[in-house]
Formats: C-alpha cells, sequence, structure tokens
C-alpha cells in the first residue's frame, strides 16, 4: 500500500458487480441472521448497489422484487423490516412496521421501476393514507419519532435518523394535496419535528440523540430539506440548525490524514486514531489518505466517509472535503478483495460496509459509477423515479376519487334522468 | 436353467448358482429373474432364440396368470384340473415384478444401492421408530384424557416423553433428514401451531437462518400473535435474543411478559449484564434496560435509600462494561438517563469521568459525560437549558473549575480535540467570551507567518481566529485561518477556505 511505484487506488468494479450480485442471488451466510430484522434494508443495499453498477435486473428479478417489497406491507401502514416480522393471512395486523424499512421499501419500488409508465406505478399496490397516519403516530409530542408501534406507543431510541427516514417519508408520498381534498390526510407535526432537531444539538457543534448525550455523525444526515416545498427548504435548513458555524465544524473536523502505514501495525485495542504529526507532509511512501470518524478522535470508518460528505453535500459545502484522498481511503484501504468494502483496514467485507463505501466513492465522482443522490443515499435516476411514482400515484387517487364522485354526482343520475325521459 | 419352485412358500430352487447379489437392487434382480423362469434368456436371446423347452415354460408360465389372479374365473372342476397341471409342470405363478423401486433415502441416495447389512440397520431404525411412534400417541393419548379429568400425568411421564422425542427426532433425522427443533421435540409447546416463514426462492436477501433459529421464530410468531405471556414465553425470547439480538419486538414482548408475570427486575437485570457483555454493540439491549428501569422506578421511587442502592448497582455495571468498551455509546447514553431518572447527580459521576480522562485523554464520551454531569445537575443549572446557549444558573465557580480543568488537560495534550470543545462548550454555559482564553490559547503557537513559525495545535490558530476577528483584527484573523490551511491542517483546506470567505 505504500509503494511509491504502485498505482492510485482504482474501484474494481467487475469484483464489486461479482460481490452484489452473489448476494442477489444466493443466501447471505448464517453469521447474517443477527441482521434479520433489517432483511428490507439489505434488499436495498444490493439492488441499489446494482444499480450504481449499472447491471441490470431481468423483468423477472424486477418482478420479483417488487412483489417481496409489497409482502413485507403491514395492514395498518408501513413495511415491516423483514418476513420474520411480517405475518401473513388473519394475523397479519401481529407483524410490526419499522420506519427505516418503510423508507426503503419506497425507494426500492421506485428503483425497481424501468419504464415510462411501470416509474408512474411503481407506488401502486401501497396503502398511502395508512402509511402517513401510521407514521403520524410515530411522532412523540416532543417532535422526535419512534422506530416502530407498539401498543399504539412509538418505541426506539429518539435517533435523530428516525426523523431522517421521517421527513423523507413524508416527501415521497404526501404531495402536495391540500386540506379538503379527498387525499388529504392529517401530517405530522413539521414544526415540531424541526424544534427537536434544532434542540439536539450539543457543545460540540454535533447532533446527539438528546443535547446532553455525545454528538455523533451518524446523527446528522438529516433530511427535513425534502419535506418541504423548494421556497421552505432553506427556511427550514436554517431553522433546524441552532448553531449552523459549529455544526460545519464539527462535520469538517471528521476527517483526518489516515496513516496507512502505522494503523495497519496498530493494536486493535487503541481506540483513537493515530494523530498525524502537526504541519508534517507525511505521505506514509505512498498516497495521500482522508480517513472519517463519527466522533471526535474516534477511529476511521468506511461508513463515516458516506456519512460526513453525504450530509456536507445537503449543506451544500461540497468543498469541504478533498474528494481524491477521501476516495483513496476506500479504495486503498478498505475495498475487499473479494469485492465489497470493510468497515477499516483489514474487515472482510459485509453488506452495509460494501453499500455505504460504493455510494461514497460514487459521490465523490467518477470510478464509473452512477451519479448520487445524498439524501435517498441512492441514484440520481432512482431519486427522480420516486418523484415521478409519487407523481403518479397521487394521479392515480385522485383518479378514483373522481370516478367515485362520478356515481354519485348529479351529473350520473342527471344523464339517467334523460334517458328515462326520452323513452 | 431349469427352475423348481414350490408354490407354498415360494421358495426356490436355483439349479445353477449365481454369483451372490451384494447390494440390495442387485439381489431383487436375481429374485426377479429366479421368480420368471426364461425370462432373462428371453432378454437376452428373444422368443425365437429359445430352446422348445424354454419357449414351453415360457409361454405356459405367462398363460397362466390371467387364471392364478383370478381375472378369468373356472368352474370347480377345470379349477381343479388347472392347479394340478401347475404343479405337475412346476408354473410359478406367484412372481416378483421388475425393476422394484427401494425408494431414496435423506441424501438422494437410492435404497437400491444398499448392501444388506445397510439395509438391515435402517430397517431396525425404521421400525425402532415405528416402536416410538406407538408410545408417542399413547403419551398424547394419556394427557388427553388426563386433562379432561382437569389433571396432568405425572412429571415421569413428561420426562419419558422429553426422552423419547429425542429419540425419534435423531432417528427421523437419520432416515429422513427431518429436522425436528428443540421446541417441537418438547411436550410443554405442544398446544402452539407454530407460524413459520414462507417465502418464495426468488425474495431478497435471503439469509441461510439456523434450523434452530427457523423454529424459535416461528413460535415467537405464535406466540406474539396470540398475547400469550407466560414463563416459557420468557425462555423463548431468551433463545431467540440468544441468535439474534437486534429483533427489534422479541424484546418489547420480552418486557411485556416481565411485567405481565410481574418478574422481579433485579433477576432480569442480572441476565441482561449477561447478554450485554456479549453483544457490546447491541442497541436494543439497552432500551430493555431503560424499560425494567423506569419499571423499577415506579416500586422504588418513594424509597431514596432503594434508589441510591439501585444507581449504584447500576453504575457498578456499567463500569465494568465501560472497562471492556470504553466509548460505548449505547452505555453512555444510559448513563445519563439513569442519572436524570434516579437524580443521582453523584460526585462519584463527577469523578468517574476525571479518572476516565486521565486514562485517555481523548476519550469524548468521557468528556461529553463530563459536561452533561456539571451542566444538567438541576441544583446547579437551569432546566431545559440548551448546550448551546447562556446558562446564567451556573455558578461563576463552577465555571471556573471547568475551565481551569479543560485547560490543564489540553496542555497535557495540546492537540486532542475534546478537551478543545469542551473548553469552547464551558465557556458559552458561562457566557464568557472566547476572548477570555485568548492568551492561553495564544501560548500554543509563535511567530505565526514568520520564518521559525512553529505551531503546537492547530485547534488553537481556530480559537484564535475567531478571537481577533471579534476583537476586529481581520488581518490577524486571516492569517491564523491562511497558515491552518497552508502548513498546519491542510486536511480541510477546503473548510478553512470557507472560513476565510466568511471573514469580513
Amino acid at each position: 500500500m505504500s509503494n511509491p511505484d504502485a498505482e492510485e487506488p482504482k474501484l474494481d468494479k467487475a469484483r464489486h458487480v461479482k460481490y452484489w450480485q452473489r448476494c442477489h442471488n444466493t443466501f447471505l451466510p448464517t453469521p447474517y441472521t443477527s441482521n434479520d430484522s433489517t432483511r428490507l434494508i439489505f434488499a436495498f443495499f444490493i439492488i441499489s448497489a446494482l444499480d450504481l453498477l449499472s447491471v441490470p435486473l431481468t423483468a423477472q428479478e424486477r418482478a420479483a422484487a417488487r412483489a417481496w417489497v409489497l409482502s413485507l406491507q403491514h395492514p395498518d401502514g408501513g413495511f415491516c423490516g423483514s418476513p420474520t416480522h411480517a405475518i401473513e393471512g388473519d394475523n397479519a395486523s401481529k407483524g410490526s412496521a419499522n420506519i427505516a424499512a418503510t423508507f426503503f421499501a419506497l425507494i426500492l419500488l421506485g428503483l425497481v421501476a424501468e419504464s415510462e409508465e411501470e416509474q408512474r406505478s411503481a407506488f401502486a399496490g401501497v396503502d398511502r393514507k395508512a402509511l402517513l397516519l401510521w407514521l403520524r403516530k410515530l411522532q412523540r409530542s416532543d417532535g422526535s419519532f419512534g422506530q416502530v408501534l407498539w401498543d399504539g406507543e412509538p418505541m426506539g431510541g429518539r435517533d435523530m435518523r428516525h426523523s431522517y427516514l421521517a421527513s423523507s417519508i413524508r416527501f415521497m408520498l404526501r404531495g402536495p394535496v391540500q386540506e379538503g381534498d379527498e387525499n388529504w390526510v392529517e401530517d405530522i407535526d413539521t414544526e415540531r419535528m424541526i424544534e427537536y432537531i434544532k434542540s439536539v444539538q450539543t457543545y460540540d457543534g454535533g447532533i446527539a440523540e438528546s443535547s446532553t448525550e455525545e454528538s455523533h455523525s451518524l446523527a446528522l444526515l438529516d433530511r427535513h430539506s425534502e419535506a418541504f416545498t423548494p421556497g421552505e427548504t432553506k427556511r427550514a435548513l436554517d431553522r433546524g440548525i441552532a448553531d449552523r458555524p459549529s455544526l460545519l465544524r464539527f462535520l469538517a473536523a471528521r476527517q483526518f490524514p489516515y496513516l496507512a502505514a502505522k494503523e495497519q501495525k496498530e493494536d486493535e485495542t487503541v481506540v483513537n486514531y493515530l494523530e498525524a504529526k502537526l504541519g508534517e507532509l507525511d505521505l506514509d511512501g505512498g498516497f495521500p489518505y482522508t480517513g472519517f470518524n463519527g466522533r471526535w478522535n474516534k477511529k476511521a470508518d468506511t461508513c463515516y466517509t458516506w456519512w460526513a460528505c453525504g450530509t456536507l453535500r445537503l449543506l451544500d459545502c461540497d468543498s469541504f472535503y478533498n474528494p481524491e484522498p477521501s476516495c483513496n481511503y476506500l479504495l486503498g484501504i478498505t475495498q475487499h478483495r473479494i469485492g465489497g468494502f470493510g468497515k477499516s483496514v483489514g474487515d472482510p467485507p459485509d453488506i452495509y460496509h460494501s453499500y455505504l463505501g460504493l455510494t461514497t466513492v460514487a459521490l465523490l465522482g467518477g470510478s464509473d459509477l452512477k451519479e448520487v443522490d445524498a439524501g435517498f443515499c441512492c441514484s440520481k435516476e432512482g431519486a427522480r423515479k420516486i418523484e415521478v411514482a409519487r407523481d403518479g400515484l397521487l394521479e392515480s387517487l385522485k383518479k378514483q376519487s373522481e370516478q367515485r364522485g362520478g356515481w354519485e354526482a348529479d351529473e350520473f343520475w342527471g344523464k339517467a334522468a334523460e334517458v328515462v325521459k326520452v323513452k | 436353467m431349469a427352475i423348481g419352485i414350490d408354490m407354498n412358500d415360494c421358495q426356490i430352487y436355483v439349479t445353477a448358482p449365481e454369483a451372490p447379489p451384494e447390494t440390495v437392487g442387485e439381489r431383487s434382480k436375481q429374485r426377479y429373474y429366479q421368480t420368471n423362469p426364461v425370462e432373462k434368456r428371453f432378454e437376452e436371446v428373444g422368443f425365437p432364440g429359445l430352446t422348445p423347452a424354454e419357449k414351453k415354460t415360457y409361454t405356459h408360465a405367462n398363460l397362466i396368470l390371467p387364471v392364478a389372479n383370478r381375472l378369468v374365473s373356472l368352474s370347480n372342476k377345470t379349477d381343479r384340473e388347472y392347479w394340478k397341471q401347475v404343479a405337475k409342470e412346476g408354473l410359478p405363478c406367484r412372481r416378483l415384478k421388475n425393476n422394484y423401486h427401494w425408494g431414496q433415502d435423506k441424501h438422494g441416495r437410492d435404497i437400491g444401492t444398499y448392501r444388506f447389512e445397510e439395509l438391515k440397520k435402517r430397517s431396525l431404525s425404521q421400525a425402532k421408530l415405528t416402536a416410538l411412534d406407538v408410545l408417542h400417541r399413547q403419551f398424547l393419548t394419556k394427557r388427553d384424557a388426563a386433562r379432561k379429568n382437569g389433571t396432568e400425568l405425572p412429571q415421569e411421564d413428561i420426562d419419558q416423553e422429553k426422552e423419547r422425542r429425542k429419540e425419534m427426532a435423531a432417528l427421523k433425522r437419520e432416515l429422513y433428514g427431518e429436522i425436528p427443533g428443540p421446541l417441537a421435540n418438547d411436550p410443554e409447546w405442544d398446544d402452539v401451531a407454530p407460524i413459520p416463514q414462507t417465502e418464495p426462492e426468488d425474495a431478497l436477501a435471503r439469509i441461510a437462518y439456523p434450523d434452530e433459529y427457523a423454529e424459535a421464530v416461528s413460535y415467537l410468531r405464535a406466540v406474539m400473535a396470540s398475547e400469550e405471556y407466560s414463563p416459557r414465553c420468557l425462555r423463548l425470547t431468551e433463545r431467540v435474543i440468544g441468535m439474534n439480538p437486534a429483533h427489534y419486538t422479541v424484546w418489547l414482548y420480552r418486557f411485556k411478559v416481565v411485567a405481565a408475570l410481574n418478574l422481579p427486575v433485579l433477576d432480569e437485570i442480572q441476565w441482561l449484564n449477561g447478554v450485554a457483555m456479549d453483544n457490546l454493540k447491541n442497541y436494543q439491549i439497552w432500551h430493555h434496560r431503560q424499560l425494567l428501569l423506569d419499571h423499577h422506578y415506579t416500586a422504588i421511587s418513594s424509597d431514596p435509600e432503594a434508589c441510591k442502592q439501585f444507581a449504584k448497582s447500576e453504575t457498578d455495571f456499567i463500569s465494568k462494561i465501560l472497562a471492556e468498551d470504553t466509548k460505548n455509546y449505547h452505555v453512555w447514553s444510559y448513563r445519563q438517563y439513569l442519572v436524570t431518572k434516579l437524580n443521582y447527580w453523584s460526585p462519584f459521576e463527577l469523578a468517574t469521568t476525571q479518572s476516565m480522562i486521565e486514562d485517555d485523554l481523548r476519550n469524548n464520551s468521557a468528556w461529553s459525560h463530563r459536561f452533561f454531569v456539571v451542566f444538567s445537575d438541576p441544583s446547579v443549572s437551569t432546566t431545559g437549558s440548551a448546550p448551546t446557549e447562556h446558562d446564567p444558573k451556573v455558578p461563576a465557580e463552577i465555571i471556573d473549575r471547568e475551565v481551569k480543568y479543560a485547560k490543564e488537560k489540553i496542555q497535557l495534550a495540546p492537540q486532542n480535540q475534546s478537551a478543545w470543545h469542551y473548553l469552547r462548550g464551558v465557556l458559552v454555559k458561562g457566557g464568557r467570551g472566547l476572548d477570555t482564553v485568548g492568551e492561553f490559547a495564544s501560548q500554543f503557537f509563535t511567530n505565526l507567518g514568520g520564518d521559525d513559525e512553529d505551531v503546537k495545535s492547530s485547534h488553537a490558530l481556530d480559537l484564535m481566529s475567531e478571537v481577533y476577528h471579534k476583537q476586529g483584527d481581520i488581518e490577524k484573523a486571516k492569517l491564523c485561518l491562511q497558515r491552518l490551511m497552508e502548513k498546519w491542517d491542510p486536511v480541510r483546506e477546503g473548510y478553512w477556505k470557507y472560513r476565510l470567505s466568511e471573514l469580513k
């Protein structure tokens, strides 16, 4: 890795394709049993990675993905995280829908739609009304969101990611339906949501589950922008962050020069990243690597390159990081020989880090991958499909209610009366 | 080849012995030929190739079949004549059919290829299984009868049945590759119809579940659906948690069972300690603990001594787990929850952060906890005051103490991010400007922009650029950022550029 003559680290696209095809076509190994509850998220990772790599799916595969996702829909709204949490038949309501699974289910439905017509009907079969009402029940009185409903109560941490998922789901399904319209559904409390997000910034500028807890950048990637029409976006962004300068400092500080040769030798029990000597350009004899961590002083981790850079993209601060050395870290340090990415140096690949590693490489540009939408964490093409799907859904709902209206409206009976008169 | 057959017991006399068969299939084949005279010769040479005697035997042997099989009925007299003739010629009227199919074993192997001893073993196992099945059915009948009378069978019978099912499971596995899980083998679960997970072949993200997991989850789904809260359910959740601690509803269900059965919280916590130690990165464990804490608190809230004791035992365990993983997010979060809930704002908490920071100056979790302990203690702070805002209720001595503490630690490691951000946080809380630490920060660099420029802390430069800016010295503020960008912290070049652009 530190050979000066070595070629610059590159994305071994063919191996990533193989890795993801293997994930798609065969069983995930038994150790993934402890991820059983998040299978829907893994399904999204698999399909979306193949999308980023421009590997087409057959019509049959796309239909199968769609059918599988819809089979996880909960009768009272939302999607269950895995067949383990979904029950068929009479007991279906005893299953349990999950906010993260719901977010990824909707994106997945968009991703596997190909033609314009498919895209417009990608959300057909989604019970929009039930889902939005369920989402509303997940909101707590302090504005935060839970992960699942349990005995009617939102359960799970006050994780900032839940707010992010909630606002994105709202964006994907709600649309500009006005109150009074048949398809209008009572909304979540966006004001309280923003107030909550605002309230959890910590003393170091970061965001935590509550303001007193330690900040970590996983909590940050909030997507309030998506919950609003473009005109409101900036206002919401400005309002959602109590102290923007310190947030930017926090995000910029997540990166550090990664000392490849030294870190590799490092004992696993060391919990802090190795500090480069101040003012010295230490390339380890090779390339500059930039690692990212999630909290102060912690070690580099593949997924935090995504959380930091993705958030900076949403905040319009792309210039805060240097794409090349950041990519070098992913491609030269955590990219794995068999395809995929590991968590950090020497780790075997796993689905989660493999996906976020790949998406980050795509986000930072180049490597012959599709362009990435930081908000949806999938290709821009996929993000566009989701908007088409939403518009298509709203249109078909509108049509349905018009048809229903037609039966009851005077017009129908008026015509019937005319027919009778003529006779 | 001449063959004589005794019609009564189908015993076979072979005049020209063949090599003895080695497999079950070979023996069947041989027996077929033995009971079907001339058939082999017929296959080899066809009808025209047979000798006249063979032709006669072959023809007669086939001709007698309709009568032998009662397809044609004869008068009594003719019938007697017929059998007389058959006996005289020694014709085989009971014959084995060709290509007997023995079926396949669990590996897909044709049982016809078995050697005799293999078949014998298999038949013995089958017989054993049949016998056990009879006893098993007896058990079920006896239990039904007992339950009708409102009683249960003696424990001895149940234990025997458990043993029996284990044996049956082993036999079924051996014979048919069936894997009845341990729950199906336990009579205690007989009344529950598991809800297994059925998935199409093309389902996404399929996992090679261990059989025991698939079984346990199918029972879990059943008892959750029927809303059963019983001791056996508690054991079942433990089983599922052992294999998948991130299962998000099994924990909520477990808590419900604990609450419904009114089980002692301390026992549950004792159990949880072991699970937590084995699964350091798991979130659900700590959420469960938080639910237990809330539940327990309602029982002890009026007893300050009990609260204190509980807080103490909890922090003892937390210390143990933090010794394994000093920055464990879930553990620190729970610790805050505990302190707030039990009002445990003790000097002990502050001392803990102190000793952990001394162990590792860069342990940001410990710094963060310190900030919480100092600035959220309701006796010296305003409830609900955000960490990003001034809290006038915090006494000046406390601000002084914390500023001093942060400064000491910065001296020990000037490039430590955690201590610098702590210092900034304390100043905000105290409503003091960054300029109040300007002199302190300035000692970490010399001759900025000069030939012999030296910088011991990039954080000091960052802070001083803000101080200079506030003091109206834009040039100096710019110089700090410029030098960070060019020399002392180039990894954040883009950020420093942005900061420069914000300076006016």
